[in-house]
């Protein structure tokens, strides 16, 4: 899953940061943060509500230029492309987006075919070559012809979610943005819609940025795994090896919470550092961000953090947790 | 059944609409004893909250009950709108999934609990009332209960107001707490302390919790006992570690796999999407979907009835699997 | 499709489904709507054609077989007359709330969806136009501008558009949100696309809803105004006129005041009967 390396990326966020205003002065809603994304890898971005994961998002997809950093998209300057029609339009062929509520995604008084085809309206193709890559598109998604005429509200939500991807593959991008894809499908049809998307990588060679919460969900699709708190990217890795080691509290304490036997094997110093609230972060903190819900934080996470690379992983913490540690809770996520 | 706090017998509900008669809930049945817990499970259409507004009294005008709702031997459907309010809150409390709904925004989170308590305490003054409610906040793990009172919802964060909200709910001293969804919008780790907050709140207060989510994982940690739902029916009931670790429901087994968790990375899912109502055929609501029926004649032509399938265990299937106490997926697959 | 469908799409209402809800008001309403709809296109047609024109020799004639309900003091045929009246408020009422419909969306949606200065400009500008009371602002103008009908309309959109703009406007500021706008938005789609794929389907409920509301008020404003003198001017024939030249002889022969009231009053109440009961399922 690294041989890809050396390719150009199909993303390349430098330095990206996003300010906001608060109700008691400015914070960081992203703080530079950098990461690639490789031709056909899938990268997953998690964290908790309010850690930026939307923003990053946001940028990415050009909805919102951020206050400073560059985003660019196979060597495209997205943030320059975002401002006129016509760099929009080349951005839609290159990036498109799968939100979460298949509901609220589709115009309501569209049929299907129409709501795939919007996608491909101002790409130059004719009307019949559309209509052909449409049918394609639908086609791969798995919705029979029959399906083509019918209205959102006559779908399910798995079904919905499937017109939603079909509308996003069919401009043949080169990376799709996926916000919460599974998050508010149930559960027995969960899989149906990653097994979809895993089959879309591999046949139509996309790349992906998944953006979840749900760590099963991440863990059954991403390649590499960033995690994101109050702004700022805290550990990213190999998805198995990050979650077999995570070196960052913060990514240790999402593990745990996961599952039931993890929320038992939690040490009480854990349990009492993470219920205090996150609060925005301010834009003169240079401290580690996560370092107010931390059980190993000392006097130095208040003004300063370290940044660790090794091969395949990398971490922002003065006081990771090492492989070798004892952690409770820890052989049962390798097992 | 004679301990039993709690009794739900043959509870049916359906809804008139436009389009004709809807049926939501048939003949669930199930019970719960003083401080017990059990979570009832099910996805979308599976009638789960039908259910909790059907315990709570709080069902649209437009539906019409059968069976009965026991509280200590009073049927509670057979109860008129005044007695129901009496003991709604005192004997019965709701949390909802979203506790921006259940707290007024103009008003203080503390004066809202007070009211709670007047109202279902007679005689209690206003300033015994403010205790009472600072009392209950810090029941709940509120810190600095006193000043949170004086606030507003909106200055709390979202696992603090589903904690002001579950104090609301237990201001009264309710016997039974009806929890629909209450982690469901919640990050993984305030979910982590509700739920530890609720299993707290049982052992100390001895109150019978009912847990209603289509989280396996958050129910798993909560209840001693657990009722499956599919299509308006209870199709698997048992102690809750029976039936999730070897369940002799097809549907219970299959949902199982479905959800991808960390340790277990692996991509399966049910074919087809879960039928919006209870089915009103003469056949198993699952056989469509189901990998054991493969269109066996009696999953079409009968609908099956809870029956013991193991210890301790009914299931609704004509072909239960043995439910063999082994551990499930000892052998993951990862994709990666 | 067979019993074990697994996912059982909900059918759609037939047409005799939906008439069996109706509430029987509703029905009552629409029944008297399509009677005097039949009235204002089918009398003139069976009517000789000069039915209309002055006869001094026929006046006040009782109803009967040469005249149905009798004529006025000119001698002109009632049923034809009120036919033609009716037709001339329809008609006024449907240009009225057409172009006050689209000029009230338009307003509204780029608004709406716009936001920032130009929803504030727009905004102010549909505060002052509400702050008036309406038919007393279409009284002013309408003397200003020399009563005729082209007038009358002008001055009818300038204080019914407000009605559409203030309603577009809350929805489309909802709808923007939608993520389906968001992903529009996104494939470079313009403004105006937008506006017309998305946002207009999304509102025509409204402007239904609205539009069956609005058609009412402008028939009773049209009448008014003609009743004391600002609005149509003879020969142009309306309700409004006919009540008002008739309305001397209300002692002597009351039937002309009598039977064009009551059509004014059974058309607006059942339209707005309609108008309020689909606005009201919409919520």
């Amino acid at each position: 899953m690294t041989q890809v390396r050396d390719e150009t990326p199909v993303l390349d966020v430098a330095g990206l940061s996003q300010r906001f205003a608060g109700g008691s002065g400015h914070f960081w809603a992203a703080k530079d943060v950098s990461f690639q994304v490789a031709p056909a890898e899938a990268v997953a971005l998690v964290g908790e509500s309010g850690s930026g994961k939307t923003t990053v998002a946001q940028a990415i997809s050009g909805l919102q230029a951020p206050t400073s950093g560059t985003v660019h998209l196979a060597g495209q300057d997205v943030v320059r492309l975002a401002r006129t029609r016509r760099g929009r339009r080349d951005l839609a062929g290159r990036l498109q987006m799968v939100f979460q509520d298949p509901y609220s995604s589709l115009d309501p008084t569209k049929p299907v075919f129409q709501l795939v085809e919007e996608s491909l309206l101002l790409s130059g193709l004719s009307r019949p070559q559309r209509h052909e890559r449409v049918a394609e598109s639908l086609d791969i998604v798995g919705l029979d012809p029959v399906q083509h005429a019918r209205r959102p509200r006559e779908l399910s939500g798995g079904q919905r979610q499937r017109v939603g991807i079909a509308r996003a593959i069919a401009p043949r991008p080169q990376l799709l943005v996926l916000d919460e894809p599974v998050a508010s499908l149930d559960v027995s049809v969960q899989g149906q819609i990653l097994q979809l998307l895993d089959d879309i990588r591999t046949r139509e060679n996309v790349a992906m940025l998944v953006i979840a919460h749900d760590l099963g969900v991440v863990r059954a699709i991403a390649d590499r795994t960033l995690v994101m708190y109050r702004g700022s990217l805290v550990e990213g890795g190999a998805t198995p090896r990050v979650f077999a080691e995570p070196a960052h509290p913060n990514t240790q304490g999402l593990l745990w919470s996961a599952t039931a036997h993890g929320q038992q094997a939690m040490p009480t110093a854990a349990k009492i550092a993470l219920a205090t609230d996150a609060a925005p972060l301010p834009l003169a903190d240079t401290g580690c961000p996560f370092r107010a819900r931390c059980w190993r934080r000392t006097a130095e996470c208040d003004t300063d953090v370290a940044r660790v690379e090794t091969e395949a992983h990398w971490f922002a913490c003065n006081h990771p947790i090492s492989a070798s540690e004892e952690v409770a809770d820890r052989v049962d996520v390798t097992a | 059944m004679s301990t039993s706090l709690l009794e739900v017998s043959g509870l049916g509900v359906t809804y008139q609409t436009p389009t004709g008669p809807l049926a939501a809930l048939d003949d669930v049945r199930f019970s719960i004893g003083a401080g017990e817990s059990i979570g009832i499970v099910g996805e979308s259409g599976s009638g789960k909250s039908t259910l909790a507004l059907a315990l709570l009294g709080l069902l649209p005008t437009n539906a019409t009950t059968t069976g009965a709702v026991r509280l200590d031997g009073v049927n509670l459907l057979s109860l008129n709108r005044k007695e129901l309010d009496r003991r709604r809150g005192k004997d019965l409390a709701l949390v909802y999934q979203d506790a921006l709904v259940s707290l007024n925004p103009v008003r203080t989170v503390g004066s809202q609990i007070a009211e709670v308590v007047r109202r279902h305490i007679p005689g209690t003054d206003r300033r015994a009332a403010d205790e009472t409610a600072i009392e209950a906040l810090r029941r709940v793990g509120i810190p600095d209960p006193g000043r949170r009172a004086r606030q507003y919802a909106h200055e709390f964060s979202g696992g603090m107001r589903q904690r002001a909200a579950i104090a609301m709910a237990l201001a009264a001293g309710p016997r039974v707490l009806v929890a629909d969804e209450v982690t469901t919008a919640l990050d993984v780790t305030v979910k982590a302390q509700i739920l530890d907050l609720l299993d707290d709140l049982r052992s100390t207060e001895g109150m019978s919790v009912i847990s209603i989510s289509h989280d396996l994982e958050a129910v798993r940690r909560i209840t001693d006992h657990l009722a499956v739902m599919y299509a308006g029916r209870v199709v698997e009931l048992g102690p809750t570690a029976d039936v999730l670790s070897a369940s002799t429901h097809p549907y219970t087994a299959a949902l199982m796999d479905c959800a991808p968790t960390i340790t277990r990375p692996v991509i399966s899912f049910i074919s087809g999407a879960p039928p919006k109502t209870a089915a009103a055929t003469p056949a198993c609501a699952f056989a469509a979907r189901c990998i054991v029926s493969a269109g066996r004649e009696a999953c079409t032509l009968e609908r099956p009835v809870l029956r013991p399938t193991k210890a301790h265990v009914t299931a609704a299937c004509h072909f239960p699997l043995d439910g063999a106490a082994e551990p499930r997926h000892h052998d993951p697959i990862p994709v990666h | 499709m067979t019993d074990t469908m697994p996912t059982p799409i909900q059918p759609h209402p037939t047409p005799r489904s939906v008439l069996r809800r109706v509430p029987p008001i509703v029905t009552v309403a629409s029944a008297v709507a399509v009677v005097l709809l039949l009235w204002a296109v089918l009398v003139p047609l069976l009517n000789p054609a000069d039915a209309t024109a002055v006869d001094p020799a026929r006046r006040f004639t009782p109803p009967g077989p040469d005249a149905l309900l009798g004529t006025d003091h000119l001698g002109r045929d009632l049923a034809s007359m009120i036919a033609v009246g009716l037709r001339t408020s329809i008609l006024m009422a449907l240009t009225v709330v057409a172009v006050s419909g689209a000029l009230g969306w338009l307003v509204g949606a780029v608004g709406g969806y716009v936001g920032g200065v130009t929803d504030n400009v727009l905004g102010r500008l549909m505060d002052v136009f509400n702050a008036f009371p309406g038919i007393i602002l279409a009284i002013a103008l309408v003397t200003v501008l020399s009563p005729s009908y082209s007038a009358l309309v002008l001055v009818l959109v300038l204080v019914t558009w407000v009605n559409y703009g203030r309603v577009i406007r809350a929805r489309v500021l909802s709808l923007r949100r939608e993520e389906y706008i968001t992903a529009s938005r996104m494939y470079g789609t313009s403004l105006g696309r937008i506006l017309g794929r998305h946002v207009l389907p999304n509102t025509g409920d409204l402007l239904l809803s609205i539009s069956l509301v609005q058609i009412p008020n402008v028939m009773l404003a049209e009448s008014t105004i003609s009743f004391l003198g600002f609005g149509l001017q003879p020969p142009q024939v309306s309700l409004g006129l006919l009540i008002s030249s008739e309305k001397d002889y209300l002692q002597t022969n009351a039937m002309p005041v009598l039977v064009a009231g009551a059509v004014l009053v059974l058309a607006c109440t059942s339209i707005a009967t309609i108008g309020l009961y689909l606005r009201g399922k919409e919520r």
